[in-house]
């Protein structure tokens, strides 16, 4: 197994071979998770309040994206442990076990 | 009594005075509205004086008290409350533009819980448009100042209530708390509130502005006028299905409890993080106070905590979002700036990053009650980190320093809507300047009794709370 190689054609990069098991393996880290860029720009988030129906001034819309990604970005570190079966309804469930 | 006199009275001693006949019903309608007449032109803190009507209902008050017939614990307290109750038929404006000529569709629980136990509305009280702001700037209806020093601002979004409650123009008022809305103007106009744990008090008839982290509260003079009218509104609710079916106890009974052995928790992270001096050496003196009195006093770790107030504040763009969403698409210039600009960034938030945050919730209570309730029965930690700022300091409008103000005032309070926990403010004391500051008491989900014992031992050993704004 530790020969199969997963080969990709990079444009004007030549071929680059990447070792199958790395790629298997690498875990999605809370570090990973962190350094992810943020998602919206400007034009996305004009984009995507158009598609609800909702105009945005254009002069506003940066800094619309800018306050957006870093209210996300600061919430990243905390979302980033959530084990895959937390929903929201815990939050109920561990309230109404504090009040007894 | 002399009107004057008759204002400095908490609304529990009112209404003490006035089932022992000491004081009648109309003569401290009167007296208030006379007030209320007298400060409005300078504080701005009543949308609407509904007199004549006020002044009807405290007859019949004083009618029935003469038949020995009494509706409740406050029976014939004038109140005016923030104006986001609906009463059936009368324009509630939410503070905003787009609301204020809506006649409201029903009356709230809140109101009609305060009508059954006796308390007289007579007008309605300003806030910030949509209760989405913690200064008490309002666009539409003019800033509300605040009675200690009309520059400086009175916290939101329940302005008016802090600022009328202050004034000895109301006796208490409703506020409503998402992220700070009653403990900001309580700390800057020196007054008692508190925000309950969410689901204690139904939120039918109030204006929406994030379901999961909404709450009604009372703003008051005293702890004790907040435990008395918790009393008369907090419970089940067959209108509100998320009002908790818990059993609400007799708080006023509860309030001469000994807090000797209590067992109260400081802590030196994150709430501590950057203060003004000045409030942390009475925030501290607040504390000694307490050792004095006998509570146990025992230091806690806390958990790092920066990333649930972005989580807080993001469940509170994504729902308000989501509320205004038709309004945003149909009156958008018909919103300040400020909250149109805020409504933005929440419809830009993904629907994934909103859920996350949600189920954020559960696990941060968990290690907060563990950190916290492990070793402690309460958590006393200031409310606001710095000195009342001016008017003219936060009008930001919505511009590029807008959320980093907004995000600063509601550092410390926000925290008690994320987890849900119920969170009294008290006065602590005045900076140099002349200003109120206060502490949060934290407590265990639907323990408001244990937090009005403390509070009110708190207020009979230092008597913060009894000074008035008023000359």
């Amino acid at each position: 197994m530790g020969s199969l190689k997963l080969t990709a054609i990079a444009p004007g990069a030549g071929i680059i071979a990447y070792p199958l098991q790395y790629v298997a393996t690498r875990k999605f880290t809370k570090e990973t998770r962190m350094s992810k860029p943020a998602a919206q720009t400007a034009e996305s988030v004009t984009a995507m309040l158009a598609q609800i129906g909702v105009a945005i001034d254009p002069a506003r819309a940066p800094g619309v994206a800018q306050t957006m990604n870093a209210q996300v970005a600061g919430a990243n570190k905390a979302l980033a442990a959530l084990a895959f079966e937390t929903e929201p309804a815990t939050y109920l469930r561990v309230s109404a076990g504090e009040a007894l | 009594m002399k009107p004057s006199e008759m204002l400095e009275l908490s609304a529990a001693s009112l209404a003490r005075a006035i089932r022992a006949k000491k004081v009648s019903c109309l003569a401290a309608m009167e007296a208030v509205l006379a007030r209320a007449g007298h400060v409005q032109p300078g504080l701005n803190c009543f949308v609407r004086i509904d007199a004549e009507e006020a002044l009807a209902n405290a007859r019949i008050a004083d009618a029935e008290l003469a038949r020995g017939f009494v509706r409740g614990p406050l029976h014939g307290v004038p109140m005016a409350h923030k104006d986001m109750y609906y009463r059936e038929g009368v324009p509630s404006s939410g503070g905003s533009k787009i609301m204020r000529d809506r006649p409201a569709p029903s009356t709230s629980t809140a109101l009609k819980r305060l009508d059954a136990a006796g308390a007289i509305q007579f007008g309605v009280l300003n806030m910030a448009e949509f209760a989405y702001g913690p200064t008490g700037h309002n666009y539409h209806f003019g800033h509300c100042r605040n009675p200690w020093d009309p520059e400086r601002i009175t916290g939101g979004s329940s302005s008016g209530s802090g600022s009328a409650v202050a004034a000895r123009a109301s006796f208490a008022a409703l506020g409503s708390d998402t992220g700070g809305s009653i403990r900001a103007p309580a700390t800057f106009c020196g007054l008692s509130g508190i925000k309950p744990t969410w689901s204690r008090v139904s939120r039918y008839g109030a204006m929406p502005l994030s379901f999961s982290l909404d709450t009604v509260g009372p703003l008051a003079r005293t702890v004790e006028d907040c435990a008395v009218i918790m009393g008369a509104i907090a419970g089940a609710d067959p209108l509100d299905p998320t009002a908790s079916q818990l059993p609400v106890p007799d708080y006023q009974s509860r309030l001469a409890r000994p807090i000797k052995g209590l067992r109260i928790a400081t802590t030196r992270s994150y709430f501590h993080d950057g203060m003004d001096p000045e409030i942390e050496s009475l925030v501290c003196a607040s504390l000694e106070a307490y050792a004095r009195l006998g509570a146990d006093i025992v230091e806690v770790d806390l958990p790092d905590m920066e990333p649930w107030g972005h989580a807080a504040v993001t469940i509170i763009a994504s729902e308000a979002a989501a509320a205004h969403a038709n309004w945003m698409r149909t009156r958008p210039q018909d919103y300040s700036d400020q909250v149109r600009a805020r409504l933005e960034i929440g419809l830009a938030v993904p629907a994934t990053t909103y859920i996350e945050c949600l189920r954020l919730r559960g696990i941060a209570l968990q290690a907060f009650s563990a950190a916290v309730f492990g070793k402690a029965d309460i958590l006393h930690v200031p409310s606001v980190s710095f000195q009342t700022p001016t008017i003219a300091e936060t009008d930001v409008g919505g511009g590029e320093t807008m959320m980093k103000v907004m995000n600063t005032i509601t550092r410390l309070t926000r925290i008690g809507n994320f987890l849900g926990l119920p969170c009294l403010s008290v006065p602590a004391g005045f900076a140099k300047n002349g200003m109120p500051t206060a502490v949060q008491l934290i407590g265990r989900q639907f323990d408001e009794a244990a937090l009005f014992t403390a509070g009110h031992a708190y207020q009979q050993a230092t008597g913060w709370h009894l000074r008035s704004p008023i000359k």
